[in-house]
């Protein structure tokens, strides 16, 4: 099996070009020779080579249906559609770490390349701790989850001889769908990405360079690491709501918790480094929380990959759990250490003056977000430690998570609309009254109104929570649009602009900030769909050809059975009629699937997407006569919104990602 | 295909010790933004760009106008003195056209003080009409 040597030569080189790259780069540091540092950057590019090459060869024998190797035997099969041929790269444990340790060689190669000539100080130790990483998760993937292990049959004889299976085991079937296949790279990006901050922080620490510098040169990738793991959070969400057919997209599932909790470190880091690139202050704060992100990301990985989660005994079946346990500890000690001992560098270089400043928003902000990230933490690991102490599994299930988050995610929405409005420093009476007149107007309003058109719009009447939800939501929109509209005004009195181009040359000028204030915008809308959630209906209907239930204002009436049988799998779908005040508006068909390669079920539902809200029907089975289906609906309403505001989001990541207009560089005319 | 890995492994080992050989400079020099100088250009940089944002800020009506004066006054002393440290290290003076790129003049009213010297660079007391190390006359300018 040629391919197969090759990936796993490839694999076995790389490890030995990651240890290589890491020592280069440390004895060149230390020697201040140019030719070892030089050997440590061209090492780093071989390695990232030597794993594409790995990865290359795991994919090609998956697209030709190699089932002499276990991984593809185990994941594919011959009728799998291409698409999803290409994502079960990633549906498994082997195959999942190998795509890790290929993003993070790739980010590692991309970074030393952009970064040797502006940061070669920074760069000679910020390489080997991106190269011990690789070496840890090249270690795992080379003895510990080989993607290349190959079946071998025992002859009569007894000697070992290769083994091909006729057709493979095919994929999970939850799996098969559009946003599985691409939502864990985009998650791994994001995980992965904050290796590059977290190594220019380190080398930070160590070489005691810890004024904005590292900081400006962090900030870009952070933002994508950031942007990404944002996308694949809602990629992750999306999948959910599409595929498990329980209604919602959120369960404060561990997996799902594992990708949250290094998200919202990340999001206090993106704040807080602001404040050290404008006031010197926060450092302490800042290196922690960029090395609090990578550490989450590894656990993150850890949780999922390991299975402890679901129970400390998989966690001992499992290959990894002990590797990354020792890697954890190992991690969380060094970064401990190196923080204490740096702490006279880090100290502040001004002071918050004032509770209402923009330095101490940003504080209040970093201690909401570590606050909500300990607190969904100790959650989503409660269950092992329960285990581990009564020998019993005690789930920590959604209350608890929805009691903690609601009220410190109102209190973050709240600061979403404070904080950019005071000043540094401090804010006087007169301009808090100045900027906080409006918004505090359009907040209050809001209350009242969305009460009265609840009813009519959404079918219920809010309880405290979603009120105050919408309320904020208002607050925060107006302190944009005002934002935007009090900068447009003073360019076009300033340089004599039309008000659609001050606008556009203002987000230019200003990115940084006025992208940021879209990725808020985007956060509202989220919230207004999370809000949404509030007035959920369900209905179980029973129904034979011909009969129709009502859900919300809905008649749904089936049409009939129909059946489907191919080489992937078979499948019966049921044809339903929406209708509402005898006026037909849509045709939803879910579909219950056995398939055939894994012997597993699974339920397509189908999905009539409004703005106000959405239909969502699943085809739970046959009643048992055996001549009516039972169909589980839903009016889940604003969902559409939760979508909306993360595509919102991530254009306002791109707008603050885009490089700043310099002083006298032209503008839009 | 044994052969094929080998050769694969000599030419990336060919690569990556290739540096190894070369002539020239061995000592490692660091780059410009490395250097104690290079971080407070950083440094006055951002000091630079609050400067800016806070002016805009004030002629948006954010900031109230007591606040715009002292918050100015401090983050002007800030850039003064980052300069003057970047003058020690460079063994002179900052030359008079970075001086005055480095602090954009205040935006609105009240008018504002000359912050350095057109002429030589000096930094100038908030409301001296002439250099202190020139003598050269300081015209205020109109504020917009």
């Amino acid at each position: 099996m040629l391919l197969a040597d090759i990936g796993n030569y490839a694999l076995i080189a790389a490890l030995v070009f990651a240890c290589a790259a890491t020592l280069a780069s440390l004895s060149g540091a230390r020697l201040k020779d140019t030719r070892l540092l030089l050997i440590g950057e061209r090492s780093v590019y071989a390695v990232f080579l030597l794993v594409t090459v790995s990865i290359a060869s795991l994919w090609t024998m998956l697209l030709s249906d190699e089932f002499a190797i276990r991984y593809i035997y185990g994941h594919s099969s011959e009728a799998l559609p291409l698409a999803y041929k290409v994502g079960s790269l990633w549906s498994g444990q082997e195959g999942s770490l190998l795509l890790w340790t290929f993003v993070l060689c790739a980010f590692s190669a991309v970074a030393v390349f952009t970064q040797r000539h502006r940061h070669n100080r920074l760069l000679p130790v910020a390489i080997p701790v991106m190269m011990v990483t690789a070496v840890f998760f090249l270690f795992l993937n080379n003895f510990r989850t080989n993607p290349f292990e190959q079946w071998t049959g025992i002859t009569a004889a007894g000697a070992e001889v290769p083994f091909t299976p006729d057709d493979g085991r095919g994929l999970n079937p939850l799996l098969q769908h559009w946003a599985m296949v691409i939502h864990p790279p985009i998650l791994y990006i994001g995980y992965i990405g904050f290796v590059v901050p977290f190594a220019f922080c380190i080398a930070a620490l160590v070489t005691r360079q810890l004024g904005s510098s590292w900081v400006v040169t962090v900030r870009r990738w952070t933002l994508t690491a950031w942007m990404f793991l944002a996308a694949g959070i809602l990629l992750g969400g999306k999948w959910a709501y599409m595929e498990l057919g329980w209604g919602g997209y959120w369960a404060w599932d561990p997996v799902e918790n594992a990708s949250l909790i290094p998200w919202l470190t990340g999001t206090a880091f993106l704040h807080s480094v602001i404040v050290q690139e404008k006031r010197g202050m926060l450092k302490v704060w800042n290196v922690t929380l960029i090395c609090l992100t990578f550490i989450l990301s590894i656990l993150g990985t850890f949780l999922t990959r390991s299975g402890v989660v679901s129970s400390v005994h998989s966690f001992a079946q499992s290959n990894v759990g002990d590797a990354f346990g020792v890697y954890l500890v190992l991690t969380v000690v060094g970064c401990t250490a190196l923080i204490l001992s740096r702490l006279p560098d880090l100290r502040s270089e001004g002071r918050i003056d004032s509770f209402v400043s923009r330095e101490a928003g940003f504080l209040f902000n970093n201690l909401l977000f570590l606050v909500l990230a300990l607190a969904v933490l100790f959650g989503t690991v409660f269950p092992i430690f329960s285990e581990l102490i009564t020998g019993r599994v005690v789930n920590v299930n959604q209350p608890f998570f929805n009691f903690i988050a609601i009220p410190i995610g109102l209190l973050i929405l709240w600061l979403t609309g404070i904080g950019p409005l005071l000043a540094y420093r401090k804010t006087s009476h007169s301009s808090l009254r100045r900027n906080f007149t409006m918004p505090t107007v359009a907040g209050i309003l809001a209350g009242p109104a969305f009460y009265a058109l609840s009813d009519w719009a959404l079918g219920g009447r809010p309880g405290p929570w979603p009120l105050i939800s919408v309320m904020l939501c208002a607050f925060v929109v107006a302190t944009i649009v005002q934002e935007f509209h009090a900068g447009a005004r003073t360019r076009m009195r300033q340089h004599k602009e039309l008000y659609p181009l001050a606008l556009l040359n203002l987000t230019r000028r200003n990115n940084r900030r006025y992208g940021g204030y879209i990725v808020h915008l985007g956060i509202v809308l989220i919230f207004i769909g999370i809000t949404g959630q509030a007035f959920t209906r369900e209905v179980r209907g029973v129904v034979g050809k011909g009969e129709s239930f009502q859900v919300g204002p809905y008649e749904m009436t089936m049409d009939g059975f129909r059946s489907h049988d191919d080489a992937l799998y078979e499948g019966t779908t049921i044809d339903l009629i929406v209708t509402r005040n005898d006026r037909a508006l849509y045709r939803l068909s879910p579909e219950k699937r056995f398939y055939k390669a894994s012997e597993q079920p699974a339920s397509e539902v189908a999905i009539a997407r409004q703005l106000n809200h959405d239909i969502y029907v699943v085809f739970a089975g046959i009643n048992e006569d055996g001549d009516k289906a039972v169909i589980q609906a839903y009016i889940n309403p604003l969902v559409a919104w939760v979508w909306i505001g993360g595509i919102v989001m991530i254009l306002g990541t791109l707008v603050s990602m885009l490089p700043a207009l310099k002083p006298g560089q032209s503008e839009v005319r | 295909m044994n052969v094929l890995l080998l050769l694969m492994s000599v030419v990336l080992i060919a690569f990556v010790v290739w540096p190894a050989f070369k002539r020239g400079p061995q000592q490692w020099q660091f780059s410009e933004e490395d250097t104690p100088l290079g971080r407070l250009a950083t440094r006055r940089e951002v000091l630079v760009g609050n400067l800016t944002d806070l002016d805009f800020e004030f002629a948006m009506g954010k900031v109230a106008e007591e606040d715009y004066m002292s918050l100015r006054n401090s983050l002007k002393q800030q850039t003064l003195r980052i300069m003057e440290q970047m003058e020690v290290l460079q063994g002179g003076k900052v030359k008079a056209s970075e001086a005055s790129k480095a602090t954009p003049k205040a935006a609105g009213s009240p008018a504002p003080a000359a912050d350095f010297c057109p002429a030589c660079g000096q930094a100038t007391p908030g409301n001296a009409r002439f250099c202190p190390g020139c003598g050269g006359a300081l015209v205020l300018e109109e504020s917009r």
